[in-house]
């Protein structure tokens, strides 16, 4: 089958392709290695208009942020002019961020610091799709693709919501896991309504959530009521939140999940505002926005505090008063001493050198005797001493005599 | 010293699996009576379970395609011929690894399956220890034959597998399914299991597994509880 490219006017060949999936399969292109075109196994007029609105309004993301989307950038056409698929680029040498976050999986230099430069990029993604009036839908973790630098990709981007001044292109698929209260609990088919922004910041609170606290689900929990455990969907709708700190339900926290409170206290706040908070009003959800910011705070905290005082700053003193102010005060009586004039410096190290001097002159303390009894027990004649006695000579007076008589 | 070793290993054990908040187990229970030790006619192996020995790997195989799926699951094999007995527990899909089996004896498929649902029940339990939400587990039984064990004790499996099928919390809602290759009593196996046994035409065993694969795969990619769609029977050259 011969493709052509919409907007470039040319013939394109594309070979066989390097992942097959449901809704259609992803080829290379010849000649073009930064880029990957996908072909429909079904392609319709609405998924033609739905690429064409994306390609007229491409989300951008400022401030140099390492994130890329697959966003469509040409549309495939066949020689009768049927639109089949589209090309967009490729996201290469990046893995899922499922993988990053489940532990067993995780690589092993992927520290907090890279954790939370990751959940900022992601929240980045969201924002940018957000501003531009998009909304991902289904947010998951095999949507979005990290790199080794923390770079994100957002993949799969033709599902999202996609809003024309004539019509809204509906995102067809979701992921429970991801879904907010409202949705689950309607139990709607996912094709049948409109998505909101705030769907959205569900999702990238439980990812946010899951980066952040080893992989488990904010809502994955040690079931302490009677029966059976319900399943997640029935915790997510019921709103028990086991890290809540007002009893929600029969929950308590995963006995295997990191300690809520080794999170920095601004993350800590926006979760209880997306898990708590915006159970029953979507509106308190924290958006993209705040996530950014937070984290951003959450990065530079994180970069303040020593290495070697990282561990107990997040996992035991955090949220206490005194462990912070503990822990500022190296760095806070630095800045203290950086405000200290010249002038003070060397008046005081001058009155230190006089005070050493004057150490030196005063008589030395008893014990000095013992280790030389040759002076002491045998004082000599043919000097004049202040007092005959080597106990009530000073030091200096007396090493100045040996040295004399060694001279002799 | 050996509570604080216990506590030790306790520890290292939570590390290891506690990563997954979830889990998926499925046992397998594989007929190797006597009548597996059959020749097949148009075939490089000489007999059926020769058959069964080379296609097992084709479970793992398939199954650690999907990264997802494969950090999910959990198999365990039993085997019923002349006795029960449980070949390997429950293991991520990366360790499994079966021996070389061996067709003989009878064929006591009711103790099979009491024998998988008592697995199911330890694995279930050891999931609730860990705070692990559990999927509806999976019973996948192979057979070839006809049960030799008594009316009374294939009644009591028939009323297991109602019960497992038929339990109000998805997340022990056991399923259960049969596969009749060429040979099989069809009859009794829709007398036994609720859903209507899967019919393997020929001996294509690696067909069978991927058909478990791909359908686990669906399953890990659901809630645990939601009703899944299953891939269709006949491309794996199977019918209902």
């Amino acid at each position: 089958m011969r493709f052509f490219l919409e907007r470039k006017g040319t013939e394109t060949s594309l070979l066989p392709p390097i992942s097959q999936g449901g809704e259609g399969s992803i080829h290379p292109i010849t000649g073009e290695p930064g880029l990957v075109a996908k072909v429909f196994t079904q392609p319709s007029r609405e998924r033609a208009e739905k690429l064409k609105a994306m390609m007229d309004d491409p989300p951008i993301v400022s401030g140099g942020t390492p994130v890329l989307f697959a966003w469509p950038l040409d549309r495939l056409m066949t020689a009768s002019g049927e639109c089949v698929g589209y090309v967009m680029p490729y996201a290469k040498d990046k893995v899922t961020l499922s993988t990053v976050y489940d532990t067993s999986t995780r690589p092993r230099w992927a520290d907090h610091a890279f954790l939370l430069l990751t959940a900022k990029n992601v929240a980045v993604a969201v924002s940018a799709l957000h501003r531009h009036g998009y909304v991902v839908g289904d947010l998951k973790g095999e949507n979005i693709l990290v790199g080794p630098d923390a770079s994100v990709a957002v993949v799969d981007t033709d599902s999202v919501q996609v809003r024309t001044a004539q019509r809204v292109f509906r995102c067809e698929v979701g992921t429970d896991d991801f879904m907010p209260p409202e949705i689950l609990q309607a139990g709607l088919v996912y094709r049948d309504f409109d998505r909101h922004p705030h769907h959205d910041c569900f999702g990238l609170g439980v990812l946010i959530f899951r980066l952040l606290m080893d992989g488990n689900h904010p809502f994955a929990a040690r079931y302490i009521g009677s029966g059976a455990r319900p399943p997640i969907k029935e915790r997510i709708i019921q709103g028990h939140w086991p890290y809540s700190n007002n009893r929600t339900g029969p929950v308590l926290p995963r006995r295997q999940a990191p300690p809520f409170k080794s999170l920095s206290s601004h993350i800590q706040r926006l979760m209880r505002d997306c898990f708590e908070a915006g159970h029953k009003n979507p509106a308190n959800r924290p958006t993209a926005d705040q996530w950014v910011q937070v984290l951003d705070q959450a990065e530079e905290e994180w970069k303040k505090v020593g290495t070697r005082l990282r561990f107990f700053y997040y996992r035991a003193l955090n949220f206490q008063a005194w462990g912070q102010s503990l822990l500022t005060v190296p760095e806070r009586l630095r800045s203290a001493l950086t405000r200290v004039p010249r002038k003070v410096w060397i008046t005081v190290a001058c009155v230190l050198a006089i005070l050493l001097l004057l150490f030196a002159l005063v008589r030395w303390p008893r014990s000095t005797e013992s280790v030389r009894p040759g002076e002491t027990g045998a004082p000599t004649t043919h000097r004049s001493e202040p007092k005959g006695e080597g106990e009530e000579t000073p030091w200096l007076w007396q090493e100045a005599q040996r040295l004399n008589r060694l001279k002799k | 010293m050996t509570a604080e070793l216990r506590k030790l290993k306790e520890l290292a054990s939570r590390r290891h699996t506690g990563s997954s908040d979830r889990e998926l187990g499925c046992v397998q229970l594989l007929d190797i009576s006597g009548s597996m030790g059959e020749p097949v006619p148009e075939s490089e192996h000489p007999s059926k379970i020769e058959e069964l020995n080379g296609a097992a790997s084709t479970l793992p195989q398939e199954i650690l395609k999907d990264q997802y799926a494969a950090g999910l699951l959990r198999i365990a094999t039993i085997t019923f011929g002349g006795e029960v007995k449980v070949v390997q527990g429950f293991v991520p899909v990366d360790k499994f690894q079966l021996p070389t089996l061996e067709a003989k004896g009878h064929t006591p498929m009711a103790e099979g399956i009491l024998r998988a649902y008592a697995l199911h029940e330890e694995g279930l339990a050891r999931a609730e220890k860990r705070d692990q939400d559990t999927y509806g587990p999976w019973i996948f039984m192979v057979t070839d034959g006809q049960p030799t064990d008594s009316a009374e004790l294939l009644e009591k499996a028939r009323r297991r597998i109602r019960q497992g099928e038929e339990d109000p919390n998805s997340a022990r809602r056991i399923a259960f399914f049969a596969v009749g290759v060429e040979g099989a009593d069809m009859e009794q196996l829709a007398h036994l299991s609720v859903r209507p046994p899967l019919k393997l035409k020929g001996y294509d065993y690696r067909k069978m597994f991927a058909w478990l694969a791909e359908s686990l795969k669906q399953v890990s990619r659901s809630q645990p509880g939601d009703r899944v769609k299953l891939p269709n029977t006949k491309r794996y050259d199977m019918e209902l």
